[in-house]
């Protein structure tokens, strides 16, 4: 590690990710507890909107964007062995995001921003919102360009060599942020800030909408792709092996960069203002999209079946017992795998064109996103905190005990919340609903799963703040440990150089504006020279 | 003498995971077969919009 200014900047991004964290985990038990109806007292469609709203920005937006940052730095300043480019600019970006979050955060505590993280309209909130959230976006920018610099730099430091595995996908995923985020400040920029300023008296829903399904897709990846930096980079190490394959590592965040992007229309299966074709072909997308994760999850469990075999493992499954589940990496990776075939699994049913119509705005939809974003991202999130935590504080955590309990009951508690989710969904739950107010056979069906999400609620918030109080407490009166570094799996630098397609961008930057131009650029014209109606806004 | 990645992807040529392979098997048969179940035990069933 570098100097105590560095890792100031690390700690500050991880601390407003993990801050934001906390809040929305109290947030989200209200919000199981007020639609449940348990409580008569708590019921209260004005407060669990502005809640929701609330919970969906500090986890979507706030929590992701801080440790994607804070997480970004970290792999490129001990990945490449080189110091931080431009520390100042590093924080100005922490700075202009920061502003931007807490500038969001007047309107979402005060009511007036209700229309929860998706800001679709003609829900309308106070520009506050939109103007907070563009400047938590541009802020991250600054990261993008960072990232982007370094790449740059080392390669032109390095000619001929592999530029190592958590920079390239540290890379391909400012590359990909910065493709992703263009969809919804377009929208943000010219439609949501004026409109809402009273500058337009009317817009565009359907080109809104459009605008945002570009984003909505990737963002996913924005999120997950740390998360894939700890599987390949991290989690083979933990686990006393190697990574069984650096170039299959490689071809997967370069395909997660690229059909992330065009898919986003299985968003708006339903929607009146795109066509059948281009949906089918975003559709053909989704399902392609699942290969990066697949040739991750082989990879993955080959490189923990070489480990478990080098521990004594033996027969078919025999490896799976001897690795060291009691290291929270190794935990964590088993669980959010687990997490993710499940949530996979609800991913399938919502791109399935046909079946989408069955759980399309039912309670599956959070239930699905659930269990991939909190369940699979942030466990994993939870895990490179453990494991980069004693490099940053300088200190050791204060238990080894208590990370494995606080994954397994995040993981017990994520289960317990999105099951009977799901189940909600395929009874005809709507999602984005308050507590009902009438009885009737349909609703009292919904009872008995409610309660139950309000167990896993609990146990997550359990969870949550157990995590915050380990790193905490680790950071504070943790045992010194002055030489821990960050340890990359099996990281020997090839002396055979990849593919230079393994180890560069250009040309898969052109294949993306190629097919962005293909699947979004007719559905975005049409809204220009055909005649569409403006809708006025439903505001707070 | 072979360089470290070329030995390292030796060691991965003869390395055969196939406790990994019988696993995502049985994911991918678990996840088809829901799947199936979904579509023709739930969403057909519910017949079309009235």
């Amino acid at each position: 590690m570098t100097d105590s200014g560095f890792k100031k900047l690390v700690l500050s991004h991880f601390w407003v990710a993990f801050g934001a964290f906390g809040v929305a985990s109290v947030l989200g038990l209200y919000q199981v507890v007020e639609r449940s109806g348990l409580i008569p007292a708590l019921q209260s469609p004005k407060v669990y909107f502005a809640s929701v709203s609330t919970h969906g920005v500090l986890m979507a937006y706030v929590l992701t964007t801080f440790f994607v940052m804070g997480f970004g730095y970290l792999v490129a300043v001990s990945s490449l062995k080189t110091p931080l480019w431009n520390p100042k600019l590093a924080w100005v970006g922490f700075g202009v995001s920061a502003f931007g979050t807490a500038l969001a955060a007047i309107p979402l505590l005060t009511g007036r921003g209700s229309v929860l993280y998706t800001f679709y309209p003609p829900l309308q909130a106070s520009a506050l919102l939109y103007i907070g959230a563009a400047l938590l976006v541009i802020g991250s920018w600054f990261w993008c360009v960072i990232m982007l610099v370094m790449y740059g730099q080392w390669k032109k430091g390095h000619p001929g060599e592999t530029v190592p595995l958590p920079m390239f996908a540290n890379t391909a995923n400012a590359i990909l942020w910065l493709w992703t985020s263009a969809g919804v400040a377009l929208e943000v920029v010219f439609q949501l800030i004026p409109w809402s300023l009273g500058l337009m008296d009317t817009v565009d829903v359907g080109l809104a909408r459009t605008l945002f399904a570009w984003t909505l897709h990737p963002i996913v990846y924005f999120w997950l792709i740390p998360a894939y930096i700890a599987l390949y980079s991290f989690v083979p190490q933990a686990a006393g092996g190697k990574l069984f394959s650096h170039e299959l590592g490689r071809v997967a965040f370069i395909m997660l960069l690229i059909l992330s992007l065009p898919i986003g229309f299985h968003h708006l299966y339903m929607d009146p203002q795109q066509g059948k074709g281009f949906k089918l072909a975003h559709g053909v997308g989704t399902f392609l999209v699942a290969l990066p994760t697949l040739i991750t999850g082989f990879t993955i469990s080959a490189s923990l079946e070489k480990a478990g075999r080098q521990a004594g493992g033996t027969g078919l499954f025999g490896w799976i017992g001897t690795l060291p589940w009691r290291d929270p990496m190794v935990l964590a990776a088993i669980l959010a795998f687990g997490m993710l075939i499940a949530g996979g699994f609800g991913g399938i049913v919502n791109a399935s064109y046909a079946m989408n119509a069955m759980i399309h705005n039912t309670a599956w939809v959070p239930g699905h996103f659930h269990l991939i974003f909190a369940g699979t991202t942030v466990i994993l999130y939870m895990a490179i905190a453990y494991y980069v935590w004693p490099s940053l504080t300088g200190r050791t955590l204060v238990s080894r005990t208590l990370p494995v309990i606080q994954l397994w009951t995040w993981f017990i508690g994520m289960t317990i919340l999105t099951t009977p989710w799901h189940i909600l969904g395929l009874l005809g739950q709507p999602r984005r609903i308050s507590s009902v107010v009438y009885n009737s056979v349909l609703t009292l069906a919904w009872t008995p799963y409610e309660l139950a999400m309000i167990v896993g609620g609990a146990i997550l918030l359990g969870s949550a703040l157990l995590f915050l109080y380990i790193l905490w407490k680790s950071q504070t009166a943790g045992a010194p440990e002055a030489n821990a570094e960050i340890r990359y799996a099996g990281y020997e630098e090839p002396e055979t150089p990849v593919p230079v397609l393994l180890n560069d961008f250009k040309l898969w930057n052109r294949i993306i504006l190629a097919l962005m131009l293909v699947n979004f650029g007719y559905p975005i014209a049409q809204f220009f020279f055909t005649k569409t109606f403006g809708s006025i806004g439903w505001g707070y | 003498m072979a360089l470290p990645h070329e030995k390292e992807r030796s060691d991965s040529q003869e390395f055969s995971p196939v406790g990994t392979w019988a696993l995502l098997c049985l994911i991918a048969a678990a996840m088809v077969a829901a799947w199936l179940f979904l579509y023709f035990g739930v969403f057909l069933p519910r017949g079309t919009v009235h």
